[in-house]
């Protein structure tokens, strides 16, 4: 017996871990632990990219276990944090950047540069005419978003960041990092429904459209707000 | 050639130069881990003399932290001792509130305990599991990661990142632990204690192992105090020295613990101290989770100094100025002249931070006390009269950082 119990023992283990990979579920013959694709579903029930079904993995996960990256994802915790977004109110489609510059004073790298919006009679206001992140500097600390004090800027989940070059897609436009608050809330929603978050928008939200409105006159915004002016045209004037 | 390796060749000055062999070992070598640099004088595979070279991941960290501002330099010091980041977040605001003289929030102390204890545990687990993996006992390397993944993984629930976390901010965190983050914790200890006695059976009677560590690299108990070792190095040899315990920082009043030591000072007494320091941190951790007090986590904005959480700015003027005065350059509080020194008792020995101030919210020097760089020095001499491959075995034993080695 001796030489060859210890093989024995050892193709045994490796057996009772494939096998502890999948339960005997309700109605299936053989579930993946962990939930994501089962057996049969990596040849017959394929879904597209961007509806991946996301994985439990924890410390009570057993068996052989693999997550099946990009065709399964893991959860991403609310916290996550990547790169820094531009969040702007779906009510009246105004960007809650007001350009104070307070992020790019507080990062540490010098990753973030702002120019001002002006109104037609070139005065300045509250609003950025471009906002620019240097993906490849900002090292995500999050203190932008912890020290912006109008919830304008949000940590963003997105990690599949990588391109061929880097001059022309690696440096975040405006029009890259504007996302809405629909987003934003659905994303985050524990921060989103807190209760200071929803006193920053019921107290602000209001009298700022009503500045914005003023500074620009006829509501017209600049052209760099694209995407929230067509928001803006539906809703009633101020 | 001596018919005993350990015996001193009997050969005259003249021809010694012609008799050893010199040695590169590192920096590029996958057993030192990160960029170290020995050169080593060689009779036959004895070592004679041994010279480190360091400067080889040198980041100029000292530098920045006479840039940023307190708050900002967090994200550095997680880049020193990369294997257990929020340690070295608590002992820099550990510095900083001494210096502003802030005490902290009761919940903010254990907050800050849990943090630093699962760090060293997930130091410990490396440094055990890389000395094994030196050695060529791989599983249990493996063990210590697996559980090392769930203590990155309470990183990430806490504060959105795995490996840099910059959790800590002067006066606080930055955001309070949630239901979901204690789960996790929680989830750490219980399937630690398993992992813990799968690496002791692996380990603790591996006749390989022991051989190789035994007697190996022998730091005695005078020179670990002349050498000013600290943490589990001193330990090893008998010197019983916690910071935790001889000049309690943060709420480690409040916790049953002991300070493990052994007398023996070779790599297996080093070994033993780390897996049962685990035990011990373990212990903390939970006395602190379960015992996790309530109230608010940051410090009242009337320190000045702590940034105010978004609630107290949007609804009332004096948090609005206070966030106002902090951003500004050309406004600000004084921080005062002073210099101080604060330390804790981090992973791999005491950790402390030297403060220098001019008056500005930022510092005018930090100086780092790194306990790599201390245990950096003891090495030549614990590896003289030893062969080539006890290098290894002794340099898994003692924790060197590269990067916090250089700074």
């Amino acid at each position: 017996m001796g030489y060859g119990r210890g093989l024995i023992v050892g193709h045994w283990v490796t057996l009772r871990r494939f096998l502890r990979t999948f339960l005997v579920g309700h109605g299936r013959t053989m579930k993946r632990r962990g939930g994501g694709y089962q057996p049969l579903d990596f040849w017959f029930g394929k879904k597209v990219r961007g509806d991946e079904p996301t994985i439990q993995q924890d410390a009570t996960t057993e068996g052989l276990f693999t997550v099946e990256y990009p065709d399964e994802r893991l959860p991403v915790y609310e916290r996550f944090r990547v790169l820094p977004m531009l969040v702007y109110d779906d009510v009246d489609g105004n960007v809650r950047c007001t350009s104070c510059n307070i992020c790019a004073k507080v990062c540490p790298p010098q990753c973030i540069w702002m120019t001002h919006a002006q109104g037609p009679d070139g005065k300045p206001v509250p609003l950025p005419a471009d906002f620019y992140i240097d993906m490849d500097v900002c090292m995500n600390c999050g203190l932008c978003a912890e020290y912006c004090p109008f919830d304008a800027i949000k940590m963003d989940h997105n990690f599949e960041l990588s391109n061929y070059e880097r001059h022309q897609t690696h440096i975040f436009s405006l029009q890259d990092l504007l996302v809405s608050s629909e987003f934003y809330a659905k994303t985050h929603p524990d921060a989103y429904d807190s209760a200071d978050e929803v006193t920053e928008r019921n107290k602000v939200a209001k009298k700022k459209d009503q500045r914005l409105q003023k500074a620009l006159g006829l509501g017209a915004k600049p052209a760099s707000t694209v995407r929230p002016v067509a928001k803006v045209a539906a809703a009633p004037p101020a | 050639m001596p018919a005993n390796l350990l015996d001193e060749p009997e050969i005259g000055e003249e021809s010694k130069k012609q008799y050893l062999w010199t040695l590169n070992f590192g920096p590029q070598h996958p057993a030192t881990h990160t960029t170290l640099r020995l050169v080593l004088d060689l009779d036959g595979e004895r070592i004679v003399r041994a010279t480190p070279y360091i400067g080889y991941l040198h980041s100029g960290f000292e530098k920045l932290g006479e840039h940023l501002n307190f708050n900002q330099y967090v994200t550095i010091v997680d880049r020193k001792n990369y294997i257990s980041p929020p340690m070295n977040e608590v002992a820099w605001h550990n510095a900083v509130e001494k210096l502003l003289g802030i005490e902290l929030t009761r919940r903010c102390q254990y907050i800050r305990v849990i943090i630093g204890e699962l760090s060293r545990i997930s130091d410990h687990l490396l440094c055990a599991g890389a000395a094994a993996l030196d050695l060529g006992a791989f599983t249990a390397f493996l063990f210590a990661f697996n559980q090392r993944e769930l203590i990155y993984d309470v990183y990430e629930e806490m504060s959105g990142y795995r490996f840099h976390p910059g959790y800590t901010r002067v006066g606080g965190v930055m955001q309070d632990f949630n239901d979901r983050v204690i789960e996790r914790v929680r989830a750490v200890l219980r399937s630690l204690p398993k992992a813990i006695a799968d690496m002791e059976k692996l380990l603790f009677r591996n006749r390989i192992f022991l051989d190789r560590m035994r007697g190996v690299g022998v730091l005695s108990k005078a020179d670990a105090i002349n050498f000013s070792c600290t943490g589990p190095l001193a330990r090893a040899s008998g010197v019983t020295y916690d910071l935790r315990k001889d000049e309690p920082y943060l709420a480690y009043r409040d916790f049953d613990f002991s300070v493990p030591y052994a007398t023996e000072g070779d790599c297996y007494a080093r070994f033993q101290i780390r897996m049962e320091e685990i035990v011990q941190s373990m212990g903390i951790v939970k006395q602190a989770i379960e015992n996790l007090p309530g109230g608010p986590v940051n410090v009242p904005i009337a320190e000045k100094f702590p940034m105010p959480d978004k609630g107290t700015i949007y609804n009332s003027m004096e948090g609005l100025i206070q966030h106002f005065e902090l951003i500004m350059p050309n406004r600000g509080y004084e921080t005062p002249k002073e210099e101080i020194y604060a330390a804790i008792e981090g992973p791999s020995g005491e950790l402390g931070y030297y403060l220098v101030t001019d008056g500005t919210q930022i510092a005018w020097r930090t100086r780092t006390r790194p306990p790599s760089f201390i245990h950096f020095q003891v090495f030549p001499m614990m590896i003289k009269d030893h062969l080539i491959s006890d290098i290894v075995a002794v340099l898994g034993s003692l924790n060197i950082i590269a990067a916090e080695l250089d700074r």
